[in-house]
């Protein structure tokens, strides 16, 4: 426990972690890269780089070729020279535009279900694990129930009946998402219920709720930001599974639509659309699971030396 | 003579065990078996026994952590066995716990202050000041120094740790300590300072300790009296001198004969033990020692012995054992 190297004194161990994150170079390029996307989606959620009609609206003839020269149709009516970034789809509407309107849709779709899976996992896993009994048989029943079919028929069924479109999806996810959350907060508060600690609070006549408060929660957290991080990119990667079976977001560009959309194309050789669009995913998901990694690494109490 | 401050009698505790797809109780842990005795103002209790005698689950249950299945707690003159939680509160001010694993015993995610000053917010006792006031005298009491209140306890060693976890025990200046193997996890080298600072706090601030232990040279220092525990039962107790120099029960013997005497030259002769303790899950019948005891006979097997006196006048000697004569 004692290491002979000067350390600063009276650190608590979120500042100790957020130290060894911050040293951490492949955590800290995935942060980066995280956060280049997150910027991109604030400024589209801001109307900053690009509309929805932008990103609906043809521009000039249909598959363009990227880096090519064509005729773009100005708001106005009128024609102007220019040269394509990323090529027009098959209705002429510009695909980098579409990719990058896109990244608004993953951010919002990852952000919304992964908080909200969370938020639920975490809460139903606190008041399973702590005060046991009929609440906890009952959830862990509800628990197994989801568990034993597999996500994706559940996620394909409860889109399916909140009918196309990015409520559907995010009701879907999270409705998914919570059981895993779930699971692991309750045998984590299990665990926790046992230590001494708690014993300690409980032997001063400590509330309840200032033992889940003060004692348990708190000692939650690497779980949460790892999570956090872990359902966001599931939740980005089922949103183009969804989208790609007709399921997902319906008249808004996203990855997923535009993956399904296009994949005719790619026999005609047209193959930017579906590049691009798998390209940005696989970035955005790779940087997340070096992200996970390196948060699992610099949270995890075990860990933290 | 004053009241006792603690008096238990019959005090029994048996955990459930559950099993099967509807999580049906199968069986039964009996983990204290009618454990009775008393405990004056001022003095030492030790507790010893191998793993799984009870002796924790005793500490845990005097300190209502678990609920106690028969029996009463008899402390300042209230049966607490039977409180709710809310009656419960005036008597958790009086009764403290220091816990056996200094590393466990103490939110990691909390500083020191925030850990010694807990049970004062849990009671609402004085403001902010003076919690904080508090917690610095209790840190110079146990002997670290006033800065250790802004530190994390992973800043600490094992006998620190332990040193914040007597001091959060004595915040709410209570009568009665119950240490569960307060140093059983600390390094020798750092034990006897945290026994003796536990010795020095007893005589300021006149407390009484229930002290578990399966050191018996500890207890033997820190105790006025012992009590041997066995699945469950205390088979013998007495003051620590007359426990030491004359044991009367088999078990104690034994227990006794192994503990190393740290003189090469004095040999004395072993009496081992055969076989393993029984589960507590399935006690043997008559004297739940009588697996294993060099002496037992028939009755043994039959009978379960009482607690009864068995000294030529003086302090009590108490002994669970049908061959021990008066």
């Amino acid at each position: 426990m004692t290491s002979d190297a000067p350390k600063a004194l009276g650190q608590s161990l979120l500042q100790k972690s957020l130290r060894k994150f911050r040293r951490d170079k492949f955590g800290m390029a995935a942060l980066a890269v995280v956060a280049v996307f997150g910027l991109i989606a604030l400024g589209v959620k801001a109307g900053l780089f690009c509309t929805l009609d932008q990103a609906t609206t043809p521009v000039g003839d249909q598959f363009v070729k990227p880096f090519a020269a064509y005729e773009r149709r100005l708001p106005d009516g009128t024609r102007a020279k220019a040269v394509s970034v990323f090529g027009t789809d098959i209705q002429g509407r510009d695909v980098f535009t579409k990719l990058v309107y896109s990244i608004k849709q993953a951010f919002a779709i990852g952000l919304i279900v992964s908080v909200l899976s969370v938020l639920v996992g975490v809460v139903l896993g606190c008041i399973s694990g702590y005060f046991g009994g009929i609440v906890d048989d009952a959830l862990l029943w509800v628990y197994t129930a989801i568990n034993s079919v597999p996500f994706i028929l559940w996620i394909i069924s409860i889109s399916y009946a909140f009918g196309r479109g990015f409520t559907g999806v995010v009701v879907a996810l999270a409705c998914t998402f919570w059981v895993g959350v779930y699971f692991n907060v309750r045998s984590e508060v299990h665990r926790l219920k046992e230590m001494e600690f708690v014993l300690a609070s409980e032997s001063y006549g400590a509330s309840k709720w200032s033992i889940i408060f003060r004692d348990i929660v708190p000692n939650l957290t690497h779980l949460i930001f790892v999570f956090l991080s872990l359902d966001f990119i599931a939740a980005v990667k089922n949103e183009v599974l969804l989208s790609f079976l007709g399921l997902g977001i319906a008249g808004e560009p996203s990855w997923g639509v535009m993956i399904a959309n296009a994949r005719l194309d790619l026999l005609a050789g047209k193959w930017w659309e579906v590049t691009g669009a798998t390209v940005l995913l696989f970035i955005l998901v790779m940087a997340f699971n070096m992200l996970t990694d390196a948060l699992q690494d610099a949270f995890d109490p075990k860990k933290v030396g | 003579m004053s009241a006792p401050l603690l008096t238990v009698s019959g005090l029994k505790k048996h955990f459930p065990v559950k099993g099967g797809l509807l999580r049906r109780v199968t069986g039964w842990v009996y983990a204290l078996n009618g454990v009775s005795f008393t405990l004056k103002e001022g003095d030492t209790l030790g507790l010893v026994g191998e793993s799984g005698c009870g002796k924790s689950t005793l500490g845990r249950t005097l300190m209502r952590l678990y609920e106690p299945t028969e029996g009463s707690i008899v402390f300042q003159g209230r049966d607490i066995a039977k409180l709710s939680n809310k009656e419960l509160m005036p008597y958790r001010r009086e009764m403290a716990m220091v816990f056996q694993d200094p590393y466990a015993s103490l939110n990691p995610r909390m500083t020191v202050s925030d850990v010694v000053s807990a049970p004062m917010r849990a009671h609402g006792v004085g403001s902010a000041q003076d919690r904080r006031d508090r917690v610095a005298e209790l840190l110079e009491v146990v002997g670290l120094r006033a800065q250790a209140a802004t530190r994390y306890p992973h800043e600490f060693s094992g006998g620190q740790r332990q040193r914040v976890g007597i001091a959060r025990a004595l915040v709410l200046q209570p009568k009665l300590v119950i240490a569960d193997e307060p140093v059983s996890a600390l390094d020798v080298s750092i034990r006897a300072q945290v026994v003796n600072l536990m010795m020095r706090l007893k005589e300021r601030f006149r407390l009484t300790y229930v002290f578990i232990a399966h050191d018996l040279s500890i207890v033997e220092y820190i105790s006025t009296h012992v009590a041997v525990m066995y699945l469950g039962h205390v088979m013998e107790k007495a003051s620590s001198k007359d426990l030491y120099a004359n044991p009367r029960h088999p078990y104690t013997q034994a227990l006794i004969s192994a503990n190393p005497v740290p003189d090469p030259a004095r040999r004395r002769e072993k009496q081992v033990l055969k076989g393993e303790i029984p589960s507590p899950m399935a006690p043997p019948a008559g004297c739940v020692f009588n697996t294993r005891c060099p002496l037992a006979e028939e009755r043994c097997r039959a009978e379960v012995p009482v607690l009864r006196d068995v000294s030529k006048g003086g302090d009590e000697h108490l002994v669970a054992c049908h061959l021990v004569k008066e």
